[in-house]
């Protein structure tokens, strides 16, 4: 469902210390919430090397990973979220039509429109 | 996660289950897809003991950056000291090929002189923080000043130790540059002290110098008003007169010297003539030009032009000037001196057709010192100061002075501009002045022969005078003798000037004396403290006869305070 525009997103991107892809993956999500949630977003960034027991909440399977605890339903997008389209669509901010018709194959015809 | 409708719900809820089947679907490929390309750092690993961060390889990667990149030195050593890594700095500090570092002992690099250091240093960090200040070699052999901290590194099962290597060569430069900067800061000050010592000095010398020199010139006068017996006589007496002048002038250029560098020229300005200046510093200079044979012109306005200036300093300003000329000339030069009054302002030019100045030396003329090359004569007489002085001395009377000149051998002109005095209205002139002789004056001086001197000589202008050669000599003499006048020297032992006035102060015939102080020195302070200490005028030495009578000539009587006698 696509979000409403005036609610409040809780964001939470797990990483594992400060590499790379953590890093990149921060920039590009900020760059992401700044441009269509702006004014509306919470970002944190939890460091599981850090602090590995806060991975048990969120079933956290591989790092970097996005998490979307509010609005619900809660979503995950694992990886260092330079690929936009995949964030937007994964944080519902896009349709995901769109997008399955570029990625896996799909047997189910491809759904249109609002949800 | 969201709450799950019960499928039994109506068909829009059966939809929305799918729809949220669909997105957890979608989910779980892209991790796995995300995973499968390699876009993860690490895994959420289960263990017996809860969750656990497994990195993959690749992920410290701005660590290594760091390490890598860093302007110091990094190292991890075992704990006896043999390199387990080296980063980059630690080979071009070293300049050693990295290869050549890995599981070496650090200490192969430690100077012979440090080992020990170096070692207590390894000791230490393996307990707490240590840090040292040692050399190491390079491969070429040169020694490079280090800083190096160790600390603790706790691996899997045993101990090892970080380090670090700062290159402190440039501190190193920086420390030896501030000393150097400090060292000559203070060389700069022991020089201001020296120089400062060598200006009092040459004040010290320039007084004491004038002493003998006062009994002598009232000694010459002395002998002048006796008449010369012979030819031979009389040019002796020449002589002597114009070598006393001479070395009086040089001892004046001395303590000039010392006044103008302790920034002290003070001027007792009055009412002066231009043309009676004019004349004395002609007459002051008779004996230069009469010696080398040379012509003066002197054109002076026929008008009396007055100026607001100190006598001396003028007549000085213009004797150096005809010094500085005939000192550029050959025999037989030629000096012109002309004047002519503008409004408020007196120009006056001396030009001489001597050596000329060059160009480049035109711009130093006046400094101190610059005792540009234009004698023609072997012999300086002079400290070189001369122009220097003169124009400090027109530009104190609020002048200005321009030196010209065409070029060498075209002679030169020295043009001085004087404001012009405008006088107040006239001040009443004494109503009873004593007669010019016949005044009862004591001499207070512990120098007999200056006191005879002076004493001589005024008696020879008809007054009655006794010598003392103390401070209690002269309150002795003076109970009995009252004189109108006191000529009082300061710096007697014992009781000294300051003192003796005092003391005559108090005394009935002391009380409406005039005292005069005779000093050496002859400074604004100087002066303002005879005036406060009761004294009535301040003479410096060596004292000018002519000056000495006319101010005796122009003392009015005092009355007492307290009614009583006047003097007569």
């Amino acid at each position: 469902m696509q979000a409403r525009d005036d609610e409040a997103w809780e964001l939470r991107l797990y990483v594992a210390g400060k590499t790379a892809r953590s890093m990149a993956a921060f920039a590009n999500l900020k760059k992401i919430a700044d441009e269509h949630l702006a004014g509306r977003y919470v970002i944190d960034v939890i460091d599981l090397l850090e602090t590995p027991q806060l991975a048990e909440g969120d079933q956290i399977v591989a790092l970097p990973t996005l998490v979307r605890r509010l609005p619900a339903p809660i979503r995950k997008i694992v990886g260092d979220l330079s690929n936009t389209e995949r964030v937007l669509v994964g944080l519902q901010l896009r349709p995901r039509a769109t997008l399955r018709a570029i990625t896996a194959a799909d047997s189910r015809t491809a759904e249109g429109g609002a949800r | 996660m969201s709450k799950a409708k019960h499928p039994k719900d109506d068909g829009r809820s059966q939809n929305a289950e799918i729809e949220m089947l669909r997105e957890r679907l979608a989910e779980a490929e892209e991790t796995l897809e995300a995973i499968r390309t390699g876009a993860v750092d690490a895994f959420i690993v289960g263990g017996d003991d809860g969750d656990k961060v497994q990195t993959l390889r690749g992920a410290e990667r701005p660590y290594q950056v760091l390490v890598e990149t860093m302007l110091q030195g990094a190292l991890i050593l075992s704990d006896d000291g043999m390199v387990l890594f080296a980063n980059r700095r630690v080979s071009e500090l070293l300049g050693i090929p990295h290869e050549r570092l890995n599981a070496q002992q650090l200490s192969e690099w430690v100077a012979p002189r440090h080992q020990k250091v170096f070692r207590t240093l390894l000791a230490r960090g393996l307990q707490q923080d240590a840090r040292a200040d040692l050399v190491l070699l390079r491969a070429d052999g040169t020694e490079v000043v280090v800083h190096l901290t160790a600390s603790r590194l706790p691996l899997e099962s045993t101990a090892a130790l970080t380090v670090t290597i700062t290159d402190m060569t440039r501190e190193l430069e920086h420390a030896e540059l501030e000393r150097r900067h400090d060292d000559s800061r203070r060389s700069e000050q022991r020089l201001i002290a020296a120089d400062r010592q060598k200006d009092e000095f040459l004040a010290t010398l320039a007084n004491e110098l004038r002493n003998p020199l006062g009994p002598v010139r009232n000694l010459v006068e002395v002998l002048r008003r006796k008449g010369a017996a012979t030819p031979d006589v009389e040019w002796a007496q020449n002589v002597i007169d114009r070598q006393i002048q001479r070395m009086s002038g040089l001892v004046d250029e001395l303590l000039d010297l010392s006044g103008i560098a302790q920034d002290r020229i003070d001027l007792e300005r009055h009412p002066v003539e231009l043309a009676e200046i004019i004349d004395a510093a002609h007459e002051r200079c008779a004996p230069v030009f009469e010696e080398w044979g040379h012509e003066i012109i002197l054109e002076l306005p026929d008008e009396p032009v007055l100026l607001y200036g100190d006598r001396n300093r003028l007549v000085q300003v213009f004797c150096n000037l005809f010094t500085n000329a005939a000192n550029s000339l050959n025999r037989f030069g030629r000096i012109e001196l002309s004047a002519d009054v503008d409004d408020d302002v007196v120009t006056v030019r001396v030009r001489d057709n001597g050596a000329g100045i060059a160009a480049q030396d035109l711009p130093r003329i006046f400094e101190m010192f610059a005792r540009i090359d234009r004698s023609v004569k072997g012999e300086q007489t002079s400290l070189g100061i001369g122009l220097a002085l003169a124009e400090r001395l027109v530009t104190l009377h609020g002048g200005r002075i321009e030196a010209h000149s065409e070029g060498p051998g075209k002679g030169s002109e020295f043009v001085v501009r004087l404001p012009v005095y405008v006088a107040p209205p006239q001040r009443a002139t004494p109503s009873q002045a004593w007669p010019p002789s016949g005044l009862r004056v004591l001499i207070v001086d512990d120098h007999a022969d200056s006191a005879d001197a002076l004493g001589t000589m005024l008696r020879m202008y008809g007054n009655e005078v006794r010598t003392a050669y103390s401070g209690t000599d002269a309150l002795e003499s003076g109970a009995e003798f009252e004189p109108q006048v006191v000529v009082l020297d300061l710096g007697m032992p014992l009781m000294d000037g300051y003192e003796t006035c005092r003391r005559i102060r108090a005394t009935d015939w002391g009380e409406t004396a005039h005292i005069l102080a005779i000093t050496g020195r002859g400074q604004a302070d100087d002066r303002r403290r005879t005036l406060e200490s009761g004294f009535d005028h301040h003479l410096v030495k060596p004292v000018d006869p002519t000056m000495l009578t006319q101010l005796l000539a122009g003392l009015t009587p005092r009355d007492r305070l307290l009614g009583g006698r006047t003097s007569g």
